[in-house]
């Protein structure tokens, strides 16, 4: 695969769970410019992911997820095998080798001093690469494909027949402001051995910074941050705040992350591995100007806790593209009403939203049809020993949802408005939905267009 | 010494005056109806009209709002809670919502009293509404199997 520009790395998407890959298929594959897949789904199903990238040919890199085993063992465990540990992370062990095998059995989480040992870190490190750098590229040479691929090469055609990832990730470990010095030691350590390892063969080391939010509110450990990495940058920074949720968060946090993203810029360009549109206008704004890349999983990662590793049930609710979130449905069905949606198909399609899956499933009577995006099944359990009733969508309802998501944001990370447009639309959205929905669902777009256009200003007095 | 009162657990509110509604109305009710993303405490069918009551032992601003989005799958939305003094402020917005709201007074001979009368929802969603009535209508027949 050929070395893609980190400029061209602008819409990211998360493969996090093999229910997703037709998502990532035709005609989704020409939505966005690369995938990162998480290590403990490649430890899981490496030929399905091995085959999936084949027919893609996107460029693509692994997030190796080491932070996992500093949080103790029983985030690993698996919740329905009696404590077992789960058999992606188990296979994810095998591959990383010691001290983390050692580690997980004795039950006890991973600690900076076990990484003390030079040689231990060498060794670490260099497993940790291999496993991104080999596994995919090694299951295609030996799969039905690879006779096919052996030719090519013979015929020059070298771009394609590689499958390495676009760029290493350093192994990296959870910041927070208590424990931020040790575990920053032992980052910057990581990443300088793998740079010195890798760098020689021209390969691009990325380092993977996951915070704290609280670390947001410190300025002198972002500072720090920026400051320690900056000493020998990495080739690009890969951006993870802790359950960082853009539509919630307030002025301050916002400011405080646009410093970051800012500061950490200066030395090397920044991808947001989990973003929403605010990041996303940041870069088309171009307000922060080496922030290139923003990724999200499919429908519901644009935000993501730390721990657990893995797991959680995606909830199907409706992405609202003029608030740029995902709504519960009852609200996005206010929404929809209050901005004129429901009158006929043409308003539909003018006022809320025209992309592929609305298109389709809008067709005749909208305040019928959007009932696709809502409709569930009924379960009824025992809670508290009482009976009582579960909603559920159906898969024919996560479907939609998902794919009208996916076609969103390839409108979003594409979109032709210029920044004054862009923020009089997260203006006008306000205006005429916040007296619809409660304000928590609303009031991102003004702390969004507030901030933006702050740093605009800002930048220009400059 | 005395013994305390046994506190009203919203369970026993509910299924009391399930019962006793079951009785007197002869129509379609139903405990725990969906409702997108809520869970309706009890419903039942009046009249070819979708009704609904949300109960709270204590939190009345939380019942409203859950009622509120009652108010996008029924006809007639109530809150039921033990008689107490209703606040001024909150009298105003069940009334600006067309919300009902009912007493429960434990041991009358009828266990609800109507405070204020709903109003008809004008935010009804007819395609909700639709498949309100038609849960109730199935989970009625259900449950009259057993």
């Amino acid at each position: 695969m050929p070395k893609t520009k980190l400029e061209n790395l602008r819409h990211l998407v998360r493969y996090g769970t093999a229910a997703d890959q037709k998502y990532l298929l035709k005609p989704f594959d020409a939505t966005y410019d690369a995938i990162i897949i998480n290590a403990n789904i490649l430890a899981h199903m490496p030929n399905a992911l091995a085959l999936t990238l084949q027919q893609l040919k996107k460029p693509f890199f692994i997030d190796p997820q080491t932070h996992a085993f500093q949080h103790g063992a029983e985030y690993l465990e698996s919740s329905t095998a009696n404590g077992k540990i789960k058999r992606s992370i188990q296979n994810l062990i095998e591959e990383y080798g010691e001290p983390i095998a050692t580690k997980v059995t004795q039950r006890k989480a991973l600690v900076p001093r076990d990484l003390a040992s030079p040689n231990v870190l060498k060794e670490f490190c260099r497993n940790v690469v291999r496993f991104q750098s080999k596994t995919i590229d090694s299951l295609v040479s030996k799969g039905e494909n690879a006779k096919y691929y052996a030719y090519l090469k013979r015929k020059g055609y070298k771009s394609d027949i590689s499958f390495s990832p676009t760029l290493i990730v350093a192994p990296y470990f959870y910041l927070t402001p208590q424990t931020f010095d040790v575990w920053l030691d032992l980052n910057l350590k990581c990443l300088h051995e793998v740079m010195a390892e890798e760098g020689k063969s021209g390969v691009r080391v990325a380092a993977q910074v996951v915070i704290d939010g609280s670390v947001l509110s410190n300025p002198e450990l972002i500072k720090k941050l920026a400051d320690e990495y900056g000493k020998k940058p990495p080739a690009v920074f890969l951006l993870w705040v802790d359950a960082f949720i853009e539509q919630e968060a307030d002025e301050t946090q916002l400011k405080a992350y646009m410093d970051l993203i800012q500061q950490l810029s200066v030395h090397a360009p920044v991808i947001n591995l989990y973003g929403g549109f605010f990041s996303v206008a940041l870069m088309v704004c171009g307000v922060l100007p080496r922030l290139t890349g923003v990724a999200h999983s499919l429908e519901y990662g644009e935000s993501r806790p730390v721990v657990p590793v893995g797991g959680g049930v995606p909830v199907s609710k409706f992405y609202l593209p003029s608030l740029h979130s995902r709504l519960p449905f009852r609200f996005a069905f206010r929404a929809i009403r209050a901005l004129g949606g429901l009158s006929s198909v043409s308003d539909y399609h003018s006022k809320v939203c025209n992309c592929g899956e609305c298109v389709a499933v809008i067709k005749s009577n909208p305040e019928e049809d959007f009932y696709t995006f809502g409709r569930t099944t009924k379960k009824e359990v025992l809670r508290r020993g009482a009976p009582s009733s579960l909603e559920y969508p159906t898969p024919e309802t996560k479907d939609h949802c998902v794919r009208h998501y996916m076609w969103c944001k390839h409108k979003e990370f594409t979109s032709k408005l210029a920044c004054k447009e862009l923020l009089q639309s997260l203006a006008e959205a306000h205006k005429s939905l916040r007296g619809h929905l409660d304000l928590q669902y609303v009031n991102q777009c003004a702390i969004w267009s507030k901030v933006i256009r702050e740093r605009i200003e800002a930048n220009a007095a400059k | 010494m005395k013994l305390k009162a046994k506190k009203l657990k919203e369970f026993d509110i509910v299924a009391n005056v399930y019962d006793e509604l079951k009785k007197t109305l002869r129509t379609p009710i139903l405990l725990e109806v969906p409702m997108i993303g809520r869970v309706v405490d009890l419903a039942y069918l009046k009249n070819n009209r979708v009704f609904t009551i949300e109960f709270k032992i204590k939190d009345l601003n939380k019942a409203l709002k859950q009622a509120k989005d009652h108010l996008l799958g029924a006809d007639f939305v109530y809150i039921c809670v033990p008689p107490r003094k209703i606040p001024s402020e909150v009298r105003k917005l069940l009334q600006a919502e067309g919300i009902g709201l009912m007493f429960y007074v434990k041991g009358a001979k009828k266990s609800i009293k109507t405070v204020i009368r709903a109003k008809q929802s004008k935010e009804t969603w007819p395609v909700l509404r639709m498949d309100v009535m038609q849960y109730i209508k199935s989970g009625q027949k259900k449950y009259a199997k057993n």
